[in-house]
């Protein structure tokens, strides 16, 4: 009886200290201008903004940055926060996002403080097609910070045992078949091949570059329409249907599961001998001890040319932030050589000027070719072009994607499907919202 | 003589195959239970590339014992266990404490509108979490608890948890009347009664309610998530996530951390064990 | 003697109010508000991400669109609805089948009690994961074990007809809580009731028809309404499955629809009149079931 009263009445004690706690942590920084950066990642990118934070307290040291750490669904609390009018001063934008969000009047105008500091932004440096997705109507309401784009990666054991030249910058889809056929072989006698020259997944973001590649494309210029029913955009959707089935150099669904394993394991075990994945994956394979014998190249061309889609992070201003001025320095900040830096040499991403990321990004003493990574954002670098409803877009979409690789396919009537989604989606953002591109 | 010893033999024998047969049938339902925790304690000692490779490795080759030191290295995964031990455990003595008084309430006592607000209790378990996220994120920030383990810990001390208040009356009910009744008429107290014959009797009820609840609490995500501002104060179940990032993830490290995550669950519930005393003795009430 | 029947009645009242307060001040403080609120943003068509003052009200608007015009409302709910009429009675058996077997007294029982509750205990994404390893059609081990015995297996979870039935045998896995509850259910019987009954010469299945099974309905009942609660709201491990909905949408389970229209497609007026919806479902079956307690509950001593 009496342990219960004890363990009761000690507990409240607890629970008043961590209350009061609470309270004096608020009160020592009033000494200091505060404010509160929102951001995403693992304990890599924690560790980058606790970097950040410390160079920017130095420089600034009447400021103090509080650092929000959000370790997963990122946008769930972001969103919570918006409507709650307690959004942190500065937070990254997933591009998927950022238009709904500045739609909706939650982002400063930047164009005002860029018109300020020109000259130390270097603007014209920025990777093509970075600046415009993250803007609204034209004006700049976020700013990139790094990226990467989508690039070839190959097995060179394989290519060697197989006799096969490596891949190179003028690769195209043929090429990649030819190739393909020499490593896709039925090994266990079952009639389906085991290992195979590459992987194929059907969804919108990876399918997207290889419908550039034939001519097509997402939206028509003015963004009114989807044209995912056009012929090249079938002829692309075709291509990856065909090697599964036609071809036979890709695994079918389920059979080499990305979910159950990643698609760099089924490239550094020797099951796929070329995969198309983000650049985030050069460093991600260079921290692996055992010496493997990967390397990276361009994606394939198409008739209409060579495509490699970009992925951009971005930041951006509270429009109610309380210390835009502080704010604005810290993105600035970040957007500065001392950061940007640090973003090249940790290697997760590119710097997002070309200039800084030949002066960093390129390491001398990995047997790859980093500069691959950075001319492929250069030269054939291209972005989906950003709406208001491009989160809905997708999630509406995603299963009839995952239908391309399916058996028996109807790849017209799937694309017409797909189009007419996206088609009543856009009427609907038209709708509801005065502003959405 | 010989008709009871040969009864006595042949109730053995049946003892000893229903022992066998439990047995195996519990050991085969073991290996099917264990497998997927085996599977991620072995993904605990592996290398990155060795988590996901096809046909799956059950024993290591290198046992890279360094994961589990590795762990605590990348993060500070000991205040992390530490912010996990203070939500928990205040989280249960609020909700031991609650939950057990308004499930007596709805058991044994007889008040206006009890049936009413008993489903009013119900209703507040069918509406799903995603659409009061909003308004409960604006209550907690317009009470000033946000970045605060109060959203956490107070909602417990006041019976937020319908199931732990449904399952206690459920429980209490099941105890046999003329006890309490007894203790009434010897002037005993609604609070004595509660305290001294009810609560005694539930002891496999509230065992239970300690272990899930416990589980519930330590594994919990979402509230902390959303509430907690600075990382210093995350529980280790957000500190697990901190080891995949947008586009990749250690599947090794979230493995071993789970693990060490997973050791006190187990202490507490074969402890708890002890509580699951079989039957109650009621000797010479039943006449 | 009519007096002071009245004022004991008065003070258990009292008591009972006294008893009830933690609850019902939460209740009334963080619970009811949130979902007044709820029920309100039914009626309107709102984007979060725009002010509340853009909230517009539409009456039923919403509730008319999901009757009449939502065929993925009508997928959701049958999806939900089909996973829940096989899981709730399988899994409800299947845990007691459980306890029962760790409710007897052999040694070392507790390390078996242990072992069997640790599946309700592995972190959500790795079981996820494991399952999508056991269910593959090529090398995962149940197609495996079918070979054995002749049979080919399905294509599991990339087969529409076979996702539900995969779902639900993860779900039997995950059955801990529930047999945790039973065991202490079991637990709680009186000893002594079967001590009567071996005297009365009973059989074990005849102890188990006529002591157990009526001892245990109290638990069978919170077993049976938390099942049905809990099947209609699965929301985790299809979203982690499943985020698509799954092969020709068969996983898009009701809360997982509603997910995606509130946070997705940030319609909050819609998804609150989903969210309305399936409280009202859930509401009447639960009503359903409680009416039918009373004809086989049986509490000790009940009347109260």
């Amino acid at each position: 009886m009496k342990k219960i009263w004890s363990i009761f009445i000690v507990s409240l004690v607890l629970l008043s200290l961590f209350s009061v706690s609470g309270c004096q942590k608020k009160e020592k920084s009033t000494s200091k201008t505060v404010i509160h950066f929102m951001f995403w990642g693992g304990f890599q990118d924690l560790n980058l903004w606790k970097f950040v934070k410390a160079k920017y307290e130095a420089l600034y040291p009447d400021r103090e940055v509080k650092l929000i750490y959000v370790p997963d669904n990122y946008q769930d609390k972001l969103s919570l926060s918006l409507v709650a009018k307690s959004a942190a001063d500065v937070f990254l934008v997933d591009d998927d996002y950022f238009k709904i969000t500045a739609a909706t009047g939650h982002l400063e105008n930047l164009e005002p403080y860029i018109a300020q500091c020109k000259d130390s932004l270097h603007l014209d440096d920025y990777f093509p097609h970075s600046l415009e997705a993250f803007q609204l109507g034209g004006q700049q309401y976020g700013l990139p910070w790094d990226g990467f784009t989508i690039l070839l990666f190959y097995n060179r054991t394989t290519f060697d045992q197989a006799h096969q030249h490596y891949p190179n910058e003028n690769w195209t889809w043929d090429d990649l078949i030819r190739a393909g056929k020499a490593f896709s072989k039925d090994l266990d006698g079952d009639g389906y091949n085991d290992t195979f020259g590459f992987d194929a997944s059907s969804s919108l973001l990876d399918l997207i570059s290889v419908i550039w590649t034939f001519g097509g494309r997402m939206f028509s210029p003015d963004l009114m329409h989807c044209e995912l029913d056009s012929p090249q955009a079938i002829q692309a959707m075709q291509l990856y249907h065909d090697m599964i089935y036609k071809y036979k150099i890709a695994p079918r669904s389920g059979q080499l599961d990305s979910k159950i394993m990643q698609n760099y394991i089924k490239l550094l075990t020797g099951r796929v001998a070329v995969i198309l994945s983000g650049g985030f994956l050069i460093q991600q394979l260079q921290t692996i001890e055992e010496e493997l014998p990967w390397d990276i190249s361009y994606t394939p061309s198409g008739p209409a040319g060579k495509f490699a889609r970009e992925s951009f992070d971005g930041i951006a201003l509270y429009r109610h932030s309380k210390h835009k001025k502080e704010g604005w320095d810290f993105i600035r900040f970040v957007l500065g050589p001392v950061v940007q830096k640090e973003i090249a040499r940790e290697g997760r991403a590119l710097p997002i000027r070309k200039s800084d990321a030949y002066r960093w990004y390129d390491n001398p003493q990995t047997p790859q070719d980093e500069k691959i990574a950075i001319r492929s954002m250069e030269k054939y670098g291209r972005t989906i072009p950003g709406i208001a409803y491009q989160s809905v877009v997708y999630s509406r979409t995603r299963n009839l994607f995952n239908q391309i690789i399916l058996p028996n396919a109807d790849i017209p009537k799937i694309a017409r499907q797909i189009t007419d989604i996206v088609n009543k989606t856009l009427t609907e953002m038209r709708k509801n919202l005065k502003v959405w591109k | 003589m010989t008709a009871s010893v040969a009864f006595f033999r042949r109730q053995s024998v049946q003892k000893t195959v229903k022992t066998v047969l439990g047995y195996t049938i519990l050991l085969t339902l073991s290996v099917v239970f264990l497998i997927p925790f085996l599977w991620s304690l072995s993904a605990s000692f592996k290398g990155l590339l060795q988590v996901y490779a096809i046909p799956p490795v059950w024993i290591p080759k290198p046992i890279h014992w360094e994961n589990y030191i590795r762990i605590f290295k990348l993060l500070p995964l000991l205040r992390f266990f530490w912010n996990t031990i203070v939500i928990t455990t205040l989280s249960l003595v609020g909700q031991i404490f609650s939950a057990s008084l308004v499930a007596y309430a709805f058991a044994r006592l007889r008040w206006p509108l009890r049936d009413f607000f008993f489903f009013l209790l119900l209703g507040t378990m069918m509406l799903p979490t995603q659409v009061t996220l909003i308004p409960q994120f604006l209550l907690y920030q317009y009470l000033g608890w946000m970045d605060t383990y109060l959203p956490l810990i107070v909602p417990h001390f006041l019976g937020i948890s319908a199931f732990s208040i449904f399952l206690l009356r459920q429980f209490f009910k099941s105890v046999p009347l003329e006890l309490e009744e007894a203790a009434r008429i010897d002037g005993s107290s609604f609070f004595r009664t509660f305290w001294t014959i009810i609560l005694p009797l539930s002891k496999p009820a509230l065992a239970t309610i300690v272990i899930l609840t416990f589980i519930q609490k330590w594994n919990e995500f979402m509230p902390p998530l959303i509430y907690l501002q600075t990382y210093e104060k995350f529980p280790v179940s957000l500190g697990i996530n901190m080891f995949k990032d947008v586009y990749s993830s250690l599947p090794h490290y979230i493995m071993a951390t789970s693990m060490v995550a997973l050791v006190p669950i187990l202490v507490l519930f074969f402890v708890a064990q002890k509580y699951f005393v079989k039957g109650i003795m009621l000797s010479g009430l039943k006449g | 003697m009519k007096i002071k029947i009245s004022r004991m009645r008065r003070l258990e009242a009292l008591s009972g109010y006294l008893f009830v307060s933690p609850w019902l001040i939460g209740f009334l403080m963080l619970t009811l508000g949130p979902m007044l609120f709820s029920l309100y943003l039914g009626f309107t068509h709102w984007n979060f991400h725009e002010p509340m003052s853009t909230m517009k009200f539409i009456g039923l608007g919403n509730y008319k669109q999901i009757f009449f015009h939502d065929p993925l409302f009508w997928k959701a709910l049958y999806n939900t609805t089909f996973y829940s009429i096989f899981a709730i009675p399988t899994g409800i058996l299947f845990a007691l089948f459980l306890a029962l077997l760790l409710n007897q007294k052999l040694h070392g029982i507790a390390v078996f009690r242990t072992i069997f509750y640790v599946p309700a205990l592995v972190t959500g994404v790795a079981t996820v994961v494991l399952w999508q390893w056991i269910l593959n059609p090529e090398f995962g081990i149940l197609n495996g074990l079918l070979k054995m015995i002749g049979i080919h297996g399905p294509a599991w979870l990339y087969d529409p007809v076979w996702t539900k039935p995969a779902l639900i045998l993860m779900h039997l896995w995950g059955v801990g809580t529930t047999m945790l509850i039973f065991l202490a259910g079991l637990q709680n019987i009186p000893t002594h009731l079967y001590e009567v009954a071996d005297l009365d010469g009973a059989s074990g299945w005849q102890k188990f028809l006529h002591v157990t099974l009526p001892m245990l309905t109290p638990t069978m009942f919170f077993n049976l309404v938390m099942a049905i609660i809990g099947a209609f709201q699965v929301f985790t491990v299809v979203y982690i499955l499943a985020g698509d909905g799954g092969p020709g949408d068969s996983l898009l389970f009701y809360v997982l629809y509603l997910y995606r229209k509130a946070f997705v497609e940030f319609q909050m007026g819609y998804a609150s009149a989903l969210a309305w919806v399936l409280f009202m479902i859930l509401f009447g079956l639960t009503l359903l079931v409680f009416r039918s307690s009373s004809l086989w509950v049986y509490y000790e001593g009940e009347k109260r």
